[in-house]
């Protein structure tokens, strides 16, 4: 495609503008790709380079360290201890005898049982019981816990990573005694490493235990969830009474083999999910604006007022609101009742009882709840436009709209842009809005009943998940999936967004 | 100084830490209790029940049979929830747990219930209805104790609008709701309320499993000449404005377009009799239920043939977790069966109004003179056999594409639809 220059860009009337711009858009991406995919590739080669030189300095530092050095190869701190640095040649000797103990006791076993997640079946016995004259009692006997086994072996396997790195700490720890004696400097003592543990070391002791704590309660539970993808783990196989085990990439397969019900029902949920995301950001986000517009106008009078009237919608916690308005549009709620009695309607409207019309009286509402906070975002956005920039326009002939689209709304998008993707993205996984107000349903008869939960007509990914979680199959290997292919929607989205929106992009073009 | 106190902080957090995993050790605690078979147990049972259950255990210890003791924590948890709860966390079941009967069929398939030993077995068998027991067994296992056998449902009627004729046809208690603003409530989005209009017209939805929970076999006569009256008598019903078949609950005799008739079982009584009772001048309900109407289930009519609705019998009943001990394992089988025995129905029944299925509890005075078992006596004819857990959607499924199919063609399409999704649920 032809570049234009700006000379021949400005001769195109509006249509082929447009046009011209839609194309640059779209052969633009194998470009974008092929820089992405660059990328990667760079990323994989400097990984490879780095893990390369390391294995070279670790032999080196074997072949030319000092005999304390060799030692420290196999006995952890014996280098430091060589050098009379005794409380880091403690800790190295310490992590690695717990290490060798834990491998020993309880490591080997669940590593060896990674790859199986279990051996052994829980089995039931008639066994003659004292207490009913020697009757036969049914008891059982435990066998393997797949659930334990997925569990313990990639804390194993996080043990081993942490072991290989204190390793080669360790090893980089002894190759700088053998460079410092070599000049003939003196090493930190015991007392040097206690102090910079409060001193240049200080981050490192306050950060210990968040790293922790994050690694355990966050990363390995993430890792842990994205391995039941890859697992039969549900109401049949529950990983104590009968095993789980790997099954590969089958369930990514029932979800996304054309034409089978899991991805029928998967498209179309995931469909309405993004319609639904798009329109409930930025219906709140254009009504949000327009309100605080409308509040911050000159000749409004008492503007408090309408802001605490619109900000009572946050004082009462929206779990609440959701569930009182559900019952309020019921086929026999309040609503309808009043309708009714007024003579506006003969019979009840089925507000949640018909796909179309529930999909419109969720994003409704979700307006109702949205707007205050964009509202009281906005009004400080709104105060901030330099008041000059309006009164140029009005003097150039500038009429409310068009000062609206070429001062406010850039103005707003630039300050706002990675609210509105986070924003996105919330209303993607926004449980409560949904879950609250019609459970997902009304139930669609064409595609919603698989996985053992009947999804409905406003059913979105992550009801859906919870769905088929404490559903009758307990399907927890499909919501893993799902939550797997929602992380890869949503990260795909935000990067894609992230990278055109200006405000990541002309930083300094904000005025 | 800062960094003393970030120091200090840290460390403060860390002792937390280690105190917090500490509290995780609890001990079972000696309470100088001499027994030989002494046990601490966790019992899960439904809303409300847990007092009177701790009463039956400290009796049921006191009585001291077999010198059986036991440490019980009681908690409450929903009958319908129980099994799910269990089957997601399997390494903590609780020793005793009462469940619907529907979970059954799961909760066998994942070894979950410990089947009780020969001689208890026959007692069951020999003291609980006929129904109660193939309630609780799978194939020729029995697996569970019955609790109750009360599950069904009937009509709540306001008699008010509705008189004793008009409550035997849909259709009449259809023009009563049209002509008074009212609303017919029947749960018709829920597969257990929908088989009714299916059973009344003759035909059966059965199905056949192993002693071990699984389902190898159905009989199913929904998609046929007789499925396709109870459709369209189905679809008429749910096409009517003034049926309101999201819900059947008797909380909906006080709804904003209140309801005139409801559809619900046992545990509605008292709700249905506060809504329907005279009230004194700030509102307040006697509680005597002076204008509650109950009756049998009405009939629909399709082609000027009148079918009679029929409700499923089920029971509640009583679980016992496999044990590693087998003299725990019997001395839990020991307090299943004392805990669902006649007398402790009946205590039941006293305080909850729940439907015994003892055999002497059932011939008790109170019980045979009591208007809402009677009426469910006279309804529910259709013993709830065993389904699979996922049958229960097809139904609701079905509803739904019946609400909003137009035509005859589209009827058919719908039954056959359900049928061909019937396969999909054998083992």
């Amino acid at each position: 495609m032809t570049k234009l220059d700006s000379l021949a860009y400005l001769k195109l009337n509006k249509w082929q503008k447009f046009i011209y711009k839609l194309k640059c858009f779209f052969c633009a991406i194998p470009g974008w790709l092929d820089d992405k995919i660059r990328y990667i590739n760079r990323f994989f080669k400097k990984l490879f380079f780095k893990i390369g030189e390391t294995f070279v300095d670790v032999w080196q530092t074997f072949k030319n360290g000092s005999w304390s050095t060799k030692v420290s190869f196999l006995v952890m701190g014996f280098g430091n201890f060589f050098h009379k640095q005794w409380l880091r040649g403690l800790v190295f000797l310490i992590l690695e005898v717990v290490f060798i103990l834990y491998m020993i006791l309880a490591g080997a076993y669940w590593l060896s049982m990674f790859g199986s997640l279990g051996k052994i079946e829980t089995r039931t016995e008639m066994v003659p019981s004292d207490l009913l004259d020697g009757e036969l009692v049914e008891q059982i006997y435990y066998g393997d816990n797949s659930f334990k086994i997925l569990l313990y072996g990639l804390l194993t396997i996080f043990f081993i990573i942490a072991f290989i790195y204190t390793w080669r700490l360790n090893v980089k720890q002894c190759k700088i005694c053998d460079q410092i004696t070599r000049a003939g400097k003196k090493i930190k003592s015991s007392g040097d490493d206690l102090k910079s543990m409060v001193d240049n070391d200080f981050h490192k002791t306050l950060l210990a235990l968040p790293v922790a704590g994050i690694t355990m309660f966050t990363v390995l539970p993430i890792i842990f969830m994205i391995l039941v993808a890859f697992t039969n783990y549900d109401k049949n196989h529950d990983g104590l009474m009968n095993l789980f085990q790997w099954v590969g990439l089958d369930n990514f397969n029932s979800v996304l083999t054309f034409g089978s019900g899991m991805q029928v029902a998967f498209g179309e949920i995931l469909a309405w999910t993004l319609i639904w995301a798009f329109f409930a950001t930025f219906s709140c986000y254009f009504l949000g604006m327009f309100v605080a517009i409308m509040i911050n106008k000159k000749g409004i009078k008492i503007k408090k007022f309408w802001r605490t009237i619109l900000v009572m919608t946050i004082a009462v916690p929206q779990f609440i609101s959701l569930l009182y308005i559900s019952n309020l549009f019921a086929d026999n709620g309040i609503v309808n009742a009043t309708l009714m009695n007024w003579g506006w309607i003969q019979s009840p409207i089925k507000f949640w009882g018909d796909g179309t019309l529930a999909k419109i009286m969720v994003l409704v509402i979700n307006i109702w709840v949205g707007i205050p906070y964009l509202m009281l975002i906005t009004t400080g956005i709104l105060m901030n436009i330099p008041a000059d920039l309006y009164e140029s326009a009005r003097i150039d002939g500038a009429n409310a709209f068009q000062q609206f689209a070429k001062i406010t709304l850039p103005y707003m998008l630039f300050v706002t842009g990675p609210y509105l993707l986070t924003s996105f993205v919330s209303n993607i996984n926004n449980f409560n809005v949904i879950y609250l107000l019609t459970q997902g349903g009304p139930t669609n008869p064409v595609w919603g009943d698989v996985g053992g939960y009947v999804a409905g007509d406003t059913t979105i990914l992550i009801t859906w998940l919870f769905g088929i979680t404490t559903g009758n199959d307990a399907n927890y290997k499909m919501a893993s999936v799902i939550g797997i292919l929602i992380f890869i929607v949503v990260s795909v989205l935000s990067l894609v967004v992230f990278s055109i929106m200006p405000a990541t992009k002309r930083e300094d073009d904000f005025s | 100084m800062k960094k003393v106190i970030s120091t200090l902080l840290s460390a403060l957090m860390l002792s937390g830490c280690v105190a917090g995993f500490a509290a995780c050790d609890g001990a079972p605690k000696d309470d100088g209790i001499d027994a030989k078979y002494k046990y601490d147990i966790t019992v899960w049972v439904g809303e409300d029940t847990s007092n009177l259950t701790k009463d039956l255990i400290t009796k049921f210890n006191t009585e001291n049979t077999n010198s059986i003791y036991f440490n019980a924590k009681v908690i409450e948890v929903t009958e319908s929830k129980a099994a799910g709860d269990i089957l997601s966390k399997p390494s903590s079941a609780p020793e005793i747990f009462c469940f619907a009967q529907d979970q059954i069929a799961r909760l066998v398939s994942a070894g979950l219930l410990a089947a009780p030993s020969a001689s208890i077995k026959n007692k069951i068998v020999e003291t609980h209805s006929e129904t109660a027991v193939a309630a609780a067994t799978m194939g020729t296992t029995l697996y569970a104790y019955p609790l109750t056998e009360d599950n069904g449902y009937f009509l709540y009627y306001d008699n008010r609008l509705i008189n004793e004729t008009q409550a035997d046809s849909i259709e009449s208690i259809i023009e009563v709701c049209k002509s008074s603003t009212t609303k017919f409530s029947f749960g018709l989005n829920g597969g257990w309320y929908v088989s009714s209009f299916f059973y009344a017209a003759g035909a059966h939805s059965e199905w056949t499993v192993d002693d071990q929970g699984r389902f190898t076999d159905y009989d199913d006569t929904f998609n046929s000449a007789e499925g396709k009256i109870a459709a369209k008598g189905l679809q008429k019903v749910l096409k009517e404005e003034a049926v309101y078949s999201k819900n059947g609950a008797a909380s909906d005799f006080n709804a904003a377009i209140p309801a005139a008739a409801v559809v619900s079982g046992i545990w509605d009584y008292n709700t249905a009799k506060n809504a329907l009772s005279k009230k004194d001048g700030e509102g307040v309900p006697d509680g005597k239920g002076d204008y509650l109407g109950i009756a049998k289930l009405p009939t629909y009519t399709v082609d000027d043939e009148s079918y009679r609705l029929k409700s499923y019998l089920g029971s509640k009943l009583l679980g016992v977790s496999p044990q590693t001990n087998a003299n725990k394992s019997a001395a839990l089988s020991i307090l299943a069966q004392y805990l669902t025995n006649a007398e402790s129905q009946l205590a039941r029944y006293k305080a909850f109004g729940w439907g015994p299925s003892a055999k002497t509890a059932k011939e008790n005075a109170d019980v045979k003179a009591d208007v809402a078992l009677n009426a469910l006596k006279e309804t529910a004819t259709v013993p709830q056999g065993q389904y699979p857990a996922n049958w229960w959607a097809k139904p609701e499924v079905l509803s739904a594409s019946l609400a909003t199919a137009t035509s005859d063609l589209a009827i058919d399409t719908a039954l056959s639809t359900y049928a061909e999704s019937l396969s999909g649920l054998l083992d």
